[in-house]
């Protein structure tokens, strides 16, 4: 762990260097920007416990705010999840050029869940569930690099996942989106693959000793990764309202799937919403 | 959870899809007597500025004597189409374009533009420099 936080402290400073040393290249706007949008939606969003049941009406209608803002270098975005509005992305823009940049950014990249609160929901409950720790949302810190043309986007992210799950806990999230414009619709297909290090699979999924019992074996898998693949399309229904639907299909690999806790392989994600943008 | 749902309903609600535009004649004062030529939609909305916005319009007529009209677009020296003797109703046809686009009614017997109309084009997003932060999807 703390040689990956040396190479991330290393890269930040290199970064800063190089941002100085080529500031009249830097295209960063000092203006605040902004962007607000609703949006009400039917979705189909499972969850990655097996445990936790979609069983309400609410269940399936989604959506929320959106909202991304700029200034100074600083950002807010919404993030690539179409499906959910899992979390926003703040960050700090380090180099901004005409085809790549380098930012400084802090999100959730793994939800957390509390095994008491959700048995609490659930109509079956699973003995001994209640045992297991509460695990927290796997926020954390990364160094992006971006790569965008007009109609691609390439992003990979170094993350540390320390503040929320300690240890040795990093990860490397690479993701690609392809823009095909049909007419009116805004067409995105996207793939994404997350390397998760040992630690955080194991605090995620893992079962500690403390944590064990008839139904839940001891059970520490080592590191994991998720793949995941994406079509979205926007289509503009007037000059404040768009429609949006898409579908991302999530695989974890087989050391999230083989955990007694019970957690999701595959996992099929769906949208049909409309936008009012401000 | 269930107050920003109902908030997020209620917005909805507030801000229904305001339809198309009221599409606008300019008719010319001419002994031809146009009670109507106007296109539909008005509006044609893409969801970037600057992208062509593509749409079927339909172009509705009401002309009160027979004659020989063609209809023209803005831009381009032939006429979409023309009628021989005829009281046109109805045209239909894809429009493709970035901008505003003029159509114009013309009496081809006396060469006179006798009404015009046109289609706008808007946008949802405005379009700005800093693509890469200003994702819509």
């Amino acid at each position: 762990m703390r040689r990956l936080l040396a190479a991330l402290i290393m890269m930040l400073f290199s970064a800063s260097t190089l941002a100085e040393n080529a500031s009249e290249e830097k295209q960063a706007s000092d203006e605040l920007q902004w962007q607000i949008m609703f949006e009400l939606a039917l979705v189909h969003d499972p969850t990655i416990l097996e445990v936790a049941e979609l069983d309400s009406v609410w269940s399936f209608i989604g959506g929320g705010l959106y909202l991304d803002l700029s200034y100074k270098g600083f950002f807010i975005q919404t993030n690539r999840y179409r499906a959910n509005t899992f979390a926003g992305e703040f960050g700090y823009q380090l180099i901004e050029r005409e085809n790549w940049g380098l930012d400084l950014v802090s999100k959730v990249y793994l939800p957390g869940f509390d095994p008491e609160a959700i048995q609490s929901y659930n109509k079956k409950k699973t003995p001994d569930f209640e045992k297991l720790n509460e695990r927290n949302i796997g926020a954390g810190f990364a160094l992006r690099y971006s790569h965008y043309t007009d109609k691609d986007l390439f992003t990979a992210d170094l993350a540390t996942l320390n503040p929320s799950f300690g240890n040795n806990s990093w990860l490397v999230d690479l993701y690609y989106s392809h823009l095909s414009i049909y007419q009116n619709w805004d067409i995105y297909t996207g793939a994404g693959l997350t390397y998760y290090s040992r630690d955080v699979v194991n605090y995620y999924v893992g079962v500690i000793p403390e944590e064990s019992s008839e139904n839940f074996a001891v059970y520490q898998p080592g590191d994991g990764f998720k793949a995941e693949a994406q079509v979205f399309g926007l289509y503009p229904l007037s000059k404040s309202w768009t429609l949006s639907l898409g579908v991302t299909q999530s695989y974890y690999s087989s050391s999230f799937n083989a955990s007694p806790v019970g957690f999701r392989q595959n996992i099929t994600q769906l949208k049909l919403g409309v936008r009012y943008v401000l | 959870m269930f107050c920003s749902r109902s908030l997020l309903i209620s917005i909805a609600l507030l801000t229904a899809f305001p339809g198309h535009a009221v599409p606008v004649t300019d008719i010319v004062e001419t002994e031809q007597q146009v009670n109507k030529f106007s296109a539909m939609p008005a509006t044609c909305i893409t969801l970037r500025q600057g992208r062509k916005c593509f749409a079927t319009v339909t172009i509705n007529l009401e002309l009160s004597k027979l004659g020989d009209y063609c209809i023209y677009q803005q831009g381009l020296s032939e006429p979409l189409r023309c009628w021989k003797n005829a009281v046109p109703k109805v045209l239909s046809f894809a429009f493709e374009s970035s901008q505003k686009t003029v159509y114009t009614l013309k009496d081809e017997r006396s060469q006179q533009i006798i009404a015009k109309t046109s289609v706008e084009v808007s946008w949802v997003h405005q379009t700005i420099s800093r693509k890469r932060r200003w994702r819509i999807f």
